[in-house]
């Protein structure tokens, strides 16, 4: 008995026609095919050989697409590659034993029509009607075979055992004995002195360049430079303040973001990709004399608008709460292109060993000595009033004890651990107008009651490196205050008797501020005189 | 809330014989975890409503013993180690397989709505919308693309690990993969593509 089954789908009616065996109506033997793709009315027609190999390039055509890269799929008289993202063309190549008159076809697929394509083939190999012995093809083209991979393993073993015998061969050739020394040491029995380890040598800070004019053409070329290579729409909300040190050929040596709230995608701002590595052969810039740069003050505005300025013409920030401790020669180190390498690379090496889950409160602030070579050597807690568990600190495992007790040349930075697992490099000026900034919030939001006060109230509160308030003192003693009321004084860390005498002999970190509370509610925090 | 209707054929084969590789005894890799979760976000930028017929589903397919409500389901979605409240739980293999048959049963219900957006994104890389004058349907895949970017950027790990045009081209491989899932075979050519390789 003859059998027909169609599976019709909007691209693609597929037809197979054969023969049941018996009294069921399950179609056994085919008889011949017929996929005809819509639209374009192209049809592929033929026996079992031509549709098996149907069944299986496109399924395993389709499992590559699935899969993610799409490969060739080609099985004895059927081809599938692709042609761009949405195209697929279809290569059927049938025999004489497929049909009468074969012809070569190709037809290109959408991969709507792909799919559809593919639809009906999964519904004739799901239907148990028809043809039960027809399989899914499951395997995605372009599958390493498992013969495959032997055949790529045999030479690399080969090449591993070829290494091992060259080994052993060499390994029997003699040794050529040393040579004795042709000046050979006096012969005094003075111990030998022990070599003196080389220190690593502290980077010579670049040299700044002065030249006005020099200077003045740096700008515009800076300018230039950064405007063409800055194509990115901008993404952020507030204007990003950069610092650019600059060589005299005008290349860029070292970029640092000095508005360090803001997260900054920099792959969208040009910096990244126009700094030049320093071991220029051209301006011959290497670690250890370095070249003279300028420092330029480079802002992006979410606008779109780019500023350049030479670093000198903006007012600087406060100078006052910068540790005078740091044993670094000139006051210009803070922007020396050395001094951001060290912190990038201080920053990179914590965040490295950071690695077990904060467990306190309140953000911690060490404040950490590194040598020219960037090694840890001493490291000291701001805060007070928190009690640190310092082996979930990376800290005590990067630092390495110096063995000579004469000062090196160390450059100090103040490492911020934050409970919700930041962490911050900074110089002390970076430091001061951090703190600024922590200072006037803490204060801000602990500060609740109603003022009932007149006038206002000046106040020089006095905090360490970590923000703690450590002493606060009224400046207009006319007024009677209650200070209750205020909340510097719940805000205020007592200092443990026996670290204050510790501490006394090692003077903390301290940055004065003027607070000033208004009668109408308003708050200013001052770098104090 | 509005009744969710859903056309799933009474006849649903219950039973699909997903293979479960035999020697990793893990859970499913990474990998698999990823591509997972990427497929059920596209389908809810899809329709926004997915979630509720994500649950519905769960009762249809007598998935109740693997996925028992709300939570268990959002916890599986979070074995992505891409999220942002990834748990470093893994997903044990007859959850990853009930996953799979919620996301193929689901493609099946957006078949057509998967072929308009598959044809338009290939109409918009030949340049071809305005010629034709389907500018609307250009907007509908735009609405798409912008829900899913929203979706991906507040769902998984921040700063994003994939630039917009990367999670644009997910976005867009992500419908060709969901259109081939909503076919007859769709749980099984889904099931072996994720395991290529794992599996016999």
């Amino acid at each position: 008995m003859t059998v027909q089954r169609t599976y019709s789908l909007p691209n693609c009616t597929l037809l197979v026609e054969g023969i049941s065996l018996g009294e069921s109506n399950m179609l056994s033997l085919l008889t011949n095919f017929e996929c005809r793709f819509h639209p374009s009315q192209e049809c592929i027609a033929g026996g079992r050989n031509l549709l098996d190999a149907l069944v299986k390039s496109v399924g395993s055509y389709v499992q590559s697409i699935q899969r993610g890269d799409v490969l060739p799929a080609s099985t004895n008289a059927v081809r599938l590659e692709p042609e761009g993202l949405y195209v697929h063309r279809l290569h059927v190549q049938p025999t004489e034993e497929d049909s009468p008159n074969p012809q070569p076809l190709e037809i290109q697929l959408s991969t709507v029509q792909l799919f559809d394509l593919a639809e009906g083939i999964d519904q004739l190999c799901s239907d148990r009607q028809t043809l039960p012995d027809l399989t899914l093809a499951l395997e995605p083209a372009g599958n390493v075979k498992k013969s495959q991979v032997k055949a790529r393993i045999v030479p690399a073993v080969m090449g591993i055992t070829g290494f091992a015998i060259a080994a052993t061969a060499i390994f029997f050739v003699p040794v050529p004995p040393p040579k004795p020394d042709l000046k050979p040491q006096a012969q005094v029995s003075k111990p030998l002195p022990a070599e003196p380890k080389p220190k690593p040598k502290p980077t010579p800070l670049p040299a700044v360049i002065t030249d006005k004019e020099l200077i003045a053409s740096l700008q515009e070329g800076l300018y230039k430079k950064i405007d063409r290579a800055w194509k990115a729409t901008p993404k952020f909300k507030e204007d990003l303040l950069y610092r650019v040190a600059v060589n005299t050929e005008g290349e860029i040596v070292g970029y640092k973001l000095t508005n360090s709230s803001a997260k900054v995608d920099e792959d969208n701002l040009p910096l990244k990709k126009l700094r030049v590595m320093r071991t220029d052969p051209a301006t011959g810039g290497s670690p250890d004399t370095p070249q003279p740069t300028a420092e330029f003050l480079v802002t992006f505005t979410p606008k779109g608008k780019l500023t350049v300025e030479p670093v000198g013409k903006v007012a600087p920030e406060s100078d006052k709460p910068v540790t005078k401790s740091s044993s670094v020669p000139t006051p210009s180190a803070d922007l020396a292109e050395t001094t951001l390498q060290l912190q990038d690379a201080l920053k990179k090496k914590i965040d490295k060993a950071w690695k077990a889950t904060p467990k306190f409160k309140e953000d911690l602030v060490y404040r950490v000595s590194v040598d020219a070579a960037g090694d840890i050597v001493s490291y000291k807690l701001a805060n007070i009033s928190e009690k640190v568990d310092e082996d979930r600190l990376p800290l005590k495992r990067l630092a390495i004890p110096s063995n000579s007790p004469a000062p090196q040349s160390t450059t100090d930075f103040f490492v911020t651990f934050s409970p919700s697992g930041k962490l911050d490099v900074e110089t002390g000026k970076e430091l001061a107008a951090t703190l600024e900034k922590k200072l006037t919030q803490k204060i801000d939001r602990a500060w609740k009651a109603a003022p009932k006060f007149k006038e206002d109230l000046v106040y020089r509160v006095s905090i360490n490196a970590a923000g703690e308030i450590v002493n606060y003192e009224l400046t207009n003693s006319s007024v009677k205050v209650d200070e209750e009321r205020l909340p510097l004084k719940k805000l205020r860390v007592e200092v443990p008797g026996q670290i204050k005498s510790s501490s006394a002999a090692t003077p903390q970190f301290a940055a004065d501020y003027t607070v000033t509370f208004s009668p109408n509610g308003k708050l200013s925090v001052k770098p104090g005189q | 809330m509005p009744a969710i209707q859903l056309n799933i054929p009474q006849a649903y084969p219950a039973q699909i014989d997903l293979p479960v590789p035999k020697d990793p005894a893990w859970g499913c890799p990474r990998a698999v975890r990823v591509d997972l979760d990427n497929l059920l976000l596209a389908i809810e930028a899809l329709d926004l409503q997915a979630t509720e017929i994500m649950l519905y589903l769960v009762q249809q397919l007598d998935l109740e013993s693997v996925i028992p409500n709300r939570v268990s389901l959002w916890r599986l979605r979070n074995t992505n180690p891409l999220r942002r409240n990834y748990q470093r739980a893994t997903l044990q293999w007859d959850e990853a397989q009930a996953l799979v048959k919620i996301i193929c049963v689901l493609a099946r219900q957006l078949n057509t709505q998967l072929r308009l957006l598959v044809t338009t994104s290939q109409q918009v890389s030949e340049n071809k919308i305005d010629i034709l004058g389907l500018q609307q349907n250009r907007l509908y895949l735009e609405f798409y693309l912008d829900r899913f970017r929203s979706l991906f950027l507040s769902r998984m790990r921040s700063p994003s690990i994939l630039s917009d045009r990367e999670i644009e081209d997910l976005s867009l491989h992500l419908l060709s993969q969901l259109l081939f899932c909503s076919g007859t075979a769709g749980e099984l050519r889904l099931w072996h593509s994720l395991l290529d390789g794992v599996i016999a």
